[in-house]
């Protein structure tokens, strides 16, 4: 939310939720205890109080934000005086070229780990699209051959109570059963994977402390 | 040696020249670092290919002076402010002298200060002239964010003050997600009375800013947004033939809304192009358009889930000839100038669409966000 920033940096601005106003703070609409006990709810009451946390780490936030864009301001101030009254600007001055080739090589360096990154997302990105399009194919194959098969047996068993309505109804319910378990089957597998990697996860934790 | 040849020799030594550049002037100007964002490259690339295409027309300012003029204005959304310019020149100045060495003479210093004054002088003037009629930039709130297939979204943004755009401009947009990283989309509808507009994102995979966009936006966000550009893809006269592939469907069904609006019997035929099925991410809003409107003629065309297998333009051709037609195309640059080249040769010459994205500078289509 953008409750707090000021209007220039809107767009800036981390998301915010609502902090609770005074008046929802005086009554904060608490359940009672239960029977035989005085007072509110404790659980209700950690709640609320876990709540207030929160919107005081906020507004301290705020604050501290206002602040520096009070500080920023009069910095600007004094930098745009110090600018136009001694006609100074830095404009022109001498930079060690070690300054420039330090600066230089960070660029380079942040460039191609950026470059890196993406390059890794994308491929991850389309092995993915691909491997999801694959499953699906396959289930869809899978649904077609086990719709066939019902096809065959109905007509099989049928004999002279053969309806045509009903056929369709066999096939179509032949291949939503194998659709929905080939990519049950998948999605169990993806799964399975992903406890194992949270799994390998977790046993990384006590060696990294 | 004269401003080309230092040019060319400077342009020569490659991307080592617009480093050193922007490390002098940021080491010098600290709070312009601010401006650009973290990632450099393209950047660098910018800035040689538009110092290229300066000094090669240098001479000649009649030709120069409507880039320069858009240079300038389009700079304002970037916070740059005249008194930034001194900063640019000085800079620039001292990376040639770096370079050329002993080559740099006094009279080329000369020749470099008076063009770049003249330059910048020009780009300065525009930016004045048009902030006598525009705000330097849109902020606009995240009103809806559609995930309509994986890899495409439809974001409703509402401006904070009127957005004065034609049906078939783009816009630069950015966001505080991926700070000071621009790209260009096309607004989906003709302009509402409540301002809001509907933009298509694709997903670029491993993209900076379309990731970001589908996944990181949320309602109540707010993007800021450059000005309108762009007058290629304008509503004509005549009966109308839209071809688009993926969300290269976002400007034309903008024109196709005002068309509607202006006179609902004029006959449209629109083809809209999908890699495949499941990659048509408007089917109800189309199916909608057209319900309402009887002389709006829809086809989807799908591919078989490669790029570019799926072929509108073909598509198209085979249910009509479309030589009395205007007709439009947008999608990807190859879609798009393949299209173009066949449409030609079936005897099409009312035709519309946007140049490549290839130029040093200007609206990068949708495809373009992996940078």
């Amino acid at each position: 939310m953008t409750t707090y920033s000021s209007a220039g940096d809107r767009s800036l601005a981390p998301r915010r939720h609502i902090p609770m106003s005074p008046g929802q703070i005086r009554q904060p609409n608490l359940p009672r205890a239960g029977m035989g006990r005085r007072g509110y709810s404790e659980p209700h009451v950690d709640a609320l109080l876990v709540r207030l946390a929160l919107d005081a780490e906020q507004a301290a936030e705020v604050n501290q934000e206002l602040h520096a864009q009070l500080q920023r301001a009069k910095d600007a101030l004094r930098q745009w005086h110090a600018d136009y009254q001694n006609k100074h600007l830095p404009d022109h001055e001498a930079i060690s070229s070690d300054a420039v080739n330090l600066m230089s090589k960070a660029q380079r360096q942040a460039d191609s780990l950026v470059a890196q990154a993406q390059d890794y997302a994308a491929r991850v990105s389309w092995e993915a699209q691909h491997q999801a399009n694959n499953i699906l194919a396959a289930a869809q194959q899978r649904a077609e051959i086990e719709a066939e098969k019902a096809v065959h047996t109905y007509r099989h068993d049928a004999g002279r109570r053969y309806a045509a309505e009903i056929e369709e109804m066999e096939r179509r319910l032949a291949w939503l059963q194998a659709f929905t378990h080939a990519i049950q089957v998948q999605l169990t597998t993806a799964a399975q994977a992903f406890v194992d990697e949270v799994g390998k996860l977790t046993e990384l934790i006590p060696d990294e402390r | 040696m004269d401003l080309q040849e230092s040019w060319d020799a400077a342009a020569a030594l490659g991307d080592a020249v617009p480093l050193h550049f922007y490390s002098v002037l940021f080491l010098r100007r600290p709070e312009l670092r601010g401006l650009f964002p973290v990632v450099m490259a393209p950047q660098r690339d910018r800035l040689v290919g538009a110092l290229g295409h300066i000094v090669a027309n240098a001479g000649d300012l009649q030709t120069l002076a409507p880039t320069l003029r858009r240079l300038g204005a389009d700079h304002r959304k970037y916070g740059v402010r005249a008194e930034h310019y001194n900063a640019v020149g000085a800079a620039l100045i001292a990376t040639l002298a770096h370079f050329l060495g002993d080559q740099w003479t006094d009279e080329l210093q000369a020749a470099w200060s008076g063009a770049y004054k003249l330059v910048s002088s020009v780009m300065i003037e525009a930016a004045d002239a048009e902030a006598a009629s525009a705000p330097r930039w849109w902020d606009a709130e995240v009103v809806d964010h559609q995930a309509r297939i994986p890899d495409v979204g439809v974001v409703t943004l509402r401006p904070d003050m009127h957005y004065p755009f034609e049906p078939g401009q783009s816009l630069s947009l950015t966001s505080g997600l991926r700070p000071n990283v621009w790209r260009f989309y096309s607004p989906a509808n003709a302009p509402r009375p409540d301002n809001s507009i509907d933009l298509h994102v694709r997903m670029t995979y491993g993209g900076q800013l379309s990731p970001a966009l589908i996944h990181g936006l949320r309602v109540g966000d707010v993007v800021r947004l450059g000005p309108p550009c762009g007058d290629r893809l304008r509503l004509s006269d005549g009966p109308l033939t839209m071809i688009s592939g993926g969300t290269g469907l976002a400007p034309l069904k903008a024109i196709v809304e005002q068309a509607i609006a202006k006179d609902p019997t004029r006959p449209i035929d629109l083809f809209a192009g999908f890699r495949r099925r499941d990659d048509h991410y408007d089917a109800a809003a189309l199916s909608q358009l057209s319900a309402e409107c009887p002389a709006l003629r829809i086809t989807a065309v799908y591919g078989d889930g490669t790029p570019d297998a799926v072929d509108p333009v073909d598509a198209a051709l085979s249910q009509g000839r479309w030589m009395d037609h205007d007709v439009y195309v947008c999608g990807s640059d190859r879609m798009v100038e393949d299209g173009v080249r066949k449409l030609r040769s079936f005897g099409c010459s009312r035709l519309h669409y946007e140049p490549p994205t290839t130029w040093f500078y200007g609206p990068q289509r949708y495809r373009k966000d992996a940078s």
